[in-house]
């Protein structure tokens, strides 16, 4: 018995890549080609992020919703960053290098977390800022993946993950402090 | 820090993590609307062969890779349930059949990566011993040490006796008496001294290689006689007399 169930949980599992593929590859292949501008480099951007996305299909439970959608475009995006830099051989340069501290960060973003409607107002003022520090924040807090998972899919050391998250939550704080006043 | 600050941070931070994974949904959200902004560009694309070609080839490759962990598992399953079934069949012979758990075989069982294999290794450390054919109602030891074999079994009268030896020439007699039998044990320049068999008094006399055991046990006297076998081993044999009842006396 648990040998079936574990044979229908893999053909499960196979079949939700299939169509994860079947479903997804155009707007993917479009986005990595609008980055990189080549037919090339973006097939194998895209081969590579199904690689990355096959070994933790458990993270997605629905194949044609929202949330997989733009976990699929955000995994896609990072790894075209990540091969333009290389081919470009550029090092990015993260919007604020000044502090990596985060001893401010959370009684900051404390003091601001009960204004939940400018949720998309912040996520669209980060994004302009750096759409790296959006997509970082969200692969943590909104899908919920730990460090070394999102290291593993956007090509990054756990270090570094904790890092970018730490400089994106200094950004979204001060975007709140210079907005703050706004809404009072 | 005391507790009621911390429940306090827990709670801001728990508060913090929901801000953040809100501000991700509404990002999520952004991003959706954005492509469906271009939807006419992307749905337009041409995607190259050669990377359908790819997809598939992976996915054959990831279906044989998911085949292989099922097998793994299906194996892995079978094996638990038949080690189950064999470690309660041995259970319940050992404990209720008398030949079985004479004849007790071990079993080495090593489960491996690949494969699960069962040896089954005759024992040859077999120290448990059983009473010759017609010795009803007479004594005899249920334990001889490894390499010993029975050479010699006999009634005679009011003694019955058994001899065991190894390939060494190494001995093991053992005699039970009826208590009217004089027996006569030498002692001289021998080392005597009181042991406990099964919480009965027993003498001990060590001579050379040889060391001798005797006591009384219900009607009779009982004789133990070892050569060359350790004083510890000599002792565990004479603990492990055991009384052969005849079915009448059942």
């Amino acid at each position: 018995m648990l040998a079936l169930l574990a044979m229908v949980e893999d053909k499960a599992k196979r079949d939700k890549l299939e169509e994860l593929y079947i479903t997804y590859r155009k707007e993917l292949y479009y986005v990595a080609y609008h980055i990189l501008q080549n037919y090339h480099d973006a097939e194998d951007v895209i081969q590579n992020a199904f690689i990355k996305i096959s070994k933790f299909l458990d993270k997605i439970s629905e194949i044609k919703c929202k949330k997989t959608r733009a976990y699929l475009v955000i995994i896609v995006r990072r790894l075209s960053f990540d091969r333009y830099n290389e081919k470009k051989r550029t090092v990015p340069i993260d919007f604020m290098d000044e502090t990596e501290e985060e001893a401010d960060s959370i009684s900051s973003l404390d003091d601001h977390v009960l204004h939940l409607e400018r949720g998309k107002e912040l996520a669209e003022a980060l994004s302009k800022i750096n759409s790296g520090y959006a997509d970082i924040l969200t692969l943590k807090y909104f899908y919920e993946l730990s460090n070394d998972e999102i290291g593993d899919l956007i090509n990054l050391t756990t270090e570094n993950v904790s890092v970018r998250l730490t400089r994106a939550k200094n950004a979204l704080r001060k975007i709140l402090s210079e907005g703050g006043n706004r809404n009072e | 820090m005391n507790k009621s600050v911390i429940a306090d941070k827990e709670y801001k931070d728990k508060l913090e993590d929901n801000f953040l994974a809100h501000i991700g949904f509404e990002y999520a959200d952004m991003i959706c609307d954005d492509l469906d902004r271009n939807k006419d560009q992307w749905q337009e694309i041409e995607i190259p062969d050669s990377l359908d070609t790819w997809f598939n080839d992976f996915h054959k490759l990831y279906m044989q890779r998911m085949n292989r962990r099922t097998f793994m598992k299906r194996l892995m399953t079978k094996a638990a349930i038949f080690i189950l079934f064999f470690v309660a069949i041995n259970y319940f012979l050992i404990t209720n059949v008398e030949a079985y758990r004479k004849q007790f075989i071990k079993t080495v069982v090593n489960i491996q990566q690949s494969f699960t294999q069962i040896d089954f290794i005759p024992n040859d450390n077999q120290n448990s011993a059983s009473s010759p054919e017609g010795w009803d109602d007479l004594y005899y030891l249920s334990y001889i040490p490894k390499g010993f074999k029975m050479i010699e079994n006999k009634i005679s009268g009011p003694v019955a006796y058994i001899n065991y030896a190894n390939d060494k020439g190494d001995k093991i007699a053992f005699q039970q008496y009826y208590m009217h039998v004089t027996m006569q044990i030498d002692t001289e320049e021998a080392e005597v001294s009181d042991v406990y068999v099964n919480n009965i008094l027993a003498k001990l006399v060590k001579k050379d290689d040889s060391k001798i055991m005797y006591w009384i046990q219900d009607d009779r006297v009982i004789y133990v006689q070892t050569r060359n076998v350790s004083l510890s081993e000599t002792i565990k044999i004479a603990n492990s007399i055991k009384l052969n009842e005849s079915e009448n006396s059942k």
